[in-house]
């Protein structure tokens, strides 16, 4: 390793005296294409950004209502238990089987449920706990009916087997407290994304303009120095456009974070044309600002 | 020129090597072998000493595979199944704790089918390994074993072992410690047992069968249930009284309880490993050696998951046999007969002498773990109706005999797994 440092310098000399020889226009040939580059990655970048972080923001909406639906799936279960006590205790249920109140809570458990597996936003381990409380809403229903049947036995069986019942609602409660665990764990991760994260989603929107800020700058000086010339003032048009560009975006990606919009700014298709054409607008300014210079310096193919 | 285009199909290789190779790691690490258990897992008010034996038993195969573990506990296995095969996303492996279930699930059944395994059973005892077969194919793994034919005592009040001394210590106050409760399903499985072990000790090996096959009228069937509801006096000899019973979870009868007496296996006493209580195999109740009721869990493969396969085949070998029954607070047994005693914990090794071969009395397998899941579940609740009303036995036994009719009408009479049930060591 310390051999290899060693010769580092002895193995760069050679190259740094071929690029020190380079003829200016070469290097600003060389800069005019990292800053067309750069305008471009930051086009790219934007795109990246602004699909990806309406993907992620949709599917954290998705979620966050996946989490609201199992919310109220597990109020219904706990009304249901609530309502099987009441027809069990004060009701002949041998005409009322469970009762109405309990089996209008359980439709709304099974549709709450539904809702929850069409929203569910934590892939397989959301699917898999979604089918832990399926597998557990079975026996206590089963069991729910066992005991208004016990309950007409009378005797220490009636209240036994509400207790089963009762056993069965906590089992399947259970099981939904930790449905919801999964799908909150899912959605800090989803909220957690770069693209919708501002110190991650700042960088990729700003860095690429940050290398063209200072493509421009060294194209400065090489332009003062070797050509007596000031730089274009289209190049700082260009630089300042796609600054303003990127930096509208990033305030509405911000938006977008902050309010979890169902219609991301950001991404939004006209918000998509509008941007990319200005920056395909900063790029053409680039280039018309180099293309002067280089054009007094046409030398043949070699 | 051409170096030009030459850089750029470098670079571009060099791009697709690095995102393939990134693709690789990342689906290697999402390898997941997923195993519905039927064992609690810990929590405030459960010790979960089983689940945690399983996951100690199960974790260092996994991590020295590179491969996850979802374990899934839950008590309501078929049920849990059911609502995985609704949307076509079985686990890869699955705990049956009864044979009943492991035949239902040889053939389709609700969209569930066990894979055919390449294992051989040879080192396992029977009746374990016949009812993990079906025609020479092997459907399942008993991983684990229990023996049930047990009554426990506390050490401070030693026990006469025989059905007399136990009819005698009844008569009077509250002996018997009892609980009946299993959650939301399968409570009334302790009373199931006690029958079961009654008949088999009364009757023997030839009335037993003859009841899995369908015989819940003959004079013998009820002759059990009543000599079990006269021994605890219709509940009265129960700590507590019959609603207490079915109140108290099965497996905290016992421990700290005002009683003396428990019948079942020791995962189901709640006991713990060290514990002051001495047991006695369950009394013969005629002239012939009382045949020993066992149970056991057997694992069956549902998908084609090559790791699952590697993990169950790892279970059934006898090294990790070893290791799972020394694990004492998970009170398992082993059915592989390589598993010595010896392997066993010391409090734990007397039952093991037990599943040995050559004790001289016949294995029969636990009834309501034999029957279809909806007999054997009629069974425990008819368990629970007798206790509550005990003048009501014989419309029970109608009732369960109309039951198993009807299941062996719906199976078409091709249910083999009662002519599995025992087995001379």
């Amino acid at each position: 390793m310390k051999a290899a440092l060693r010769a580092l310098p002895r193995l760069a000399a050679p190259r740094y005296r071929r690029l020190r020889a380079t003829h200016p226009v070469y290097v600003l040939a060389w800069l005019r294409n990292g800053v067309l580059l750069g305008i471009a990655g930051a086009a790219l970048l934007y795109l990246l950004v602004a699909v990806q972080a309406s993907s992620d923001i949709a599917t954290s909406i998705r979620t966050t209502q996946a989490m609201a639906d199992i919310g109220k799936a597990s109020a219904a279960v706990t009304s249901a238990g609530i309502a099987l006590n009441g027809t069990l205790t004060t009701e002949d249920v041998q005409l009322t089987g469970t009762g109405s109140g309990y089996l209008d809570y359980i439709s709304d458990v099974t549709r709450d449920l539904a809702l929850a597996a069409e929203n569910n936003g934590a892939g397989t381990a959301g699917t898999v706990q979604i089918q832990i409380v399926q597998g557990q809403l079975e026996p206590y229903l089963q069991q729910s009916e066992t005991a208004a049947s016990d309950a007409e036995l009378r005797g220490p069986l009636a209240t036994a087997g509400e207790k089963y019942a009762s056993t069965g609602e906590g089992d399947l409660t259970t099981a939904l407290g930790i449905l919801k665990c999964t799908e909150q764990t899912a959605l800090n991760e989803q909220r957690d994304e770069w693209p919708v994260d501002p110190a991650a989603f700042w960088w990729a929107l700003l860095g690429p303009l940050i290398v063209v800020l200072i493509l421009a700058e060294a194209t400065a000086r090489l332009m003062a120095r070797h050509f007596r010339r000031h730089v274009s003032p289209w190049l700082w048009g260009s630089l300042l456009l796609a600054t303003a560009t990127a930096v509208t975006a990033g305030f509405l990606n911000l938006d977008d974070e902050r309010t979890h919009s169902g219609d991301p700014l950001a991404g939004h298709p006209v918000t998509l044309i509008c941007a990319l054409l200005l920056f395909l607008t900063a790029g053409v300014m680039a280039h018309l600002a180099y293309r002067r210079r280089l054009a007094d310096y046409r030398f043949r193919s070699s | 020129m051409r170096s030009r285009l030459t850089r750029f199909a470098v670079a571009l290789t060099l791009a697709a090597g690095l995102c393939t190779g990134a693709t690789a790691c990342v689906g290697g690490q999402e390898v997941t072998v997923t195993i519905v258990v039927p064992w609690a897992k810990p929590a405030k008010d459960v010790s979960g000493l089983e689940y945690e034996a399983f996951y100690h038993v199960v974790l260092p195969f996994a991590q020295s595979h590179h491969f996850k573990l979802d374990i899934q506990s839950t008590t309501a296995v078929a049920q849990q199944l059911d609502a995985d095969a609704a949307t076509d996303n079985l686990p890869d492996l699955v705990d049956l704790p009864s044979p009943g279930a492991v035949e239902q699930y040889e053939n389709k059944f609700d969209g569930i089918q066990l894979k055919k395994l390449p294992f051989s059973l040879s080192s396992y005892n029977k009746p374990w390994s016949s009812l993990a077969e079906s025609a020479g194919t092997v459907y399942a793994v008993p991983v684990k074993a229990d023996v049930k034919s047990l009554i426990w005592y506390k050490a401070s009040v030693p026990l006469s072992p025989t059905w007399t001394a136990l009819q005698k210590v009844s008569l009077t106050g509250t002996p018997w410690c009892l609980g009946l409760n299993n959650g939301p399903t399968a409570s009334g499985w302790p009373g199931a047992d006690w029958v079961a072990d009654i008949l088999l000790s009364q009757y023997g090996k030839a009335a037993y069968e003859s009841w899995l096959k369908g015989a819940w009228t003959s004079g013998q069937v009820g002759k059990a249930w009543q000599a079990w509801g006269t021994l605890i006096r219709g509940g009265d000899a129960v700590f507590g009284g019959v609603l207490t019973a079915m109140e108290t979870m099965y497996n905290k009868a016992m421990v700290g309880k005002g009683c003396e007496l428990e019948h079942g296996a020791l995962s189901a006493t709640g006991l713990p490993s060290k514990f002051d209580y001495g047991y006695e195999p369950f009394p013969r109740m005629s002239s012939n050696p009382a045949p020993i009721l066992v149970s056991g869990d057997f694992m069956g493969l549902l998908t084609d998951n090559p790791d699952a396969m590697m993990l169950l085949d790892y279970l059934s070998s006898t090294p990790t046999q070893e290791k799972w029954v020394l694990l004492g607070g998970g009170h398992a047994f082993s059915a592989d007969r390589m598993v010595m005693p010896t392997d066993y914990p010391d409090a734990e090794q007397g039952i093991a002498n037990l599943l040995q071969p050559g004790t001289s009395r016949t294995w029969c397998f636990s009834a309501e773990d034999i029957m279809a899941p909806d007999l054997s579940a009629a069974f425990e609740q008819a368990v629970l109706e007798y206790l509550n009303q005990p003048g009501s036995l014989n419309n029970l036994l109608y009732g369960l005999q109309k039951t198993a009719t009807a299941n062996a009408v719906q199976t078409k009479g091709e249910q083999q797994v009662e002519e599995k049930a025992c087995d001379l060591p």
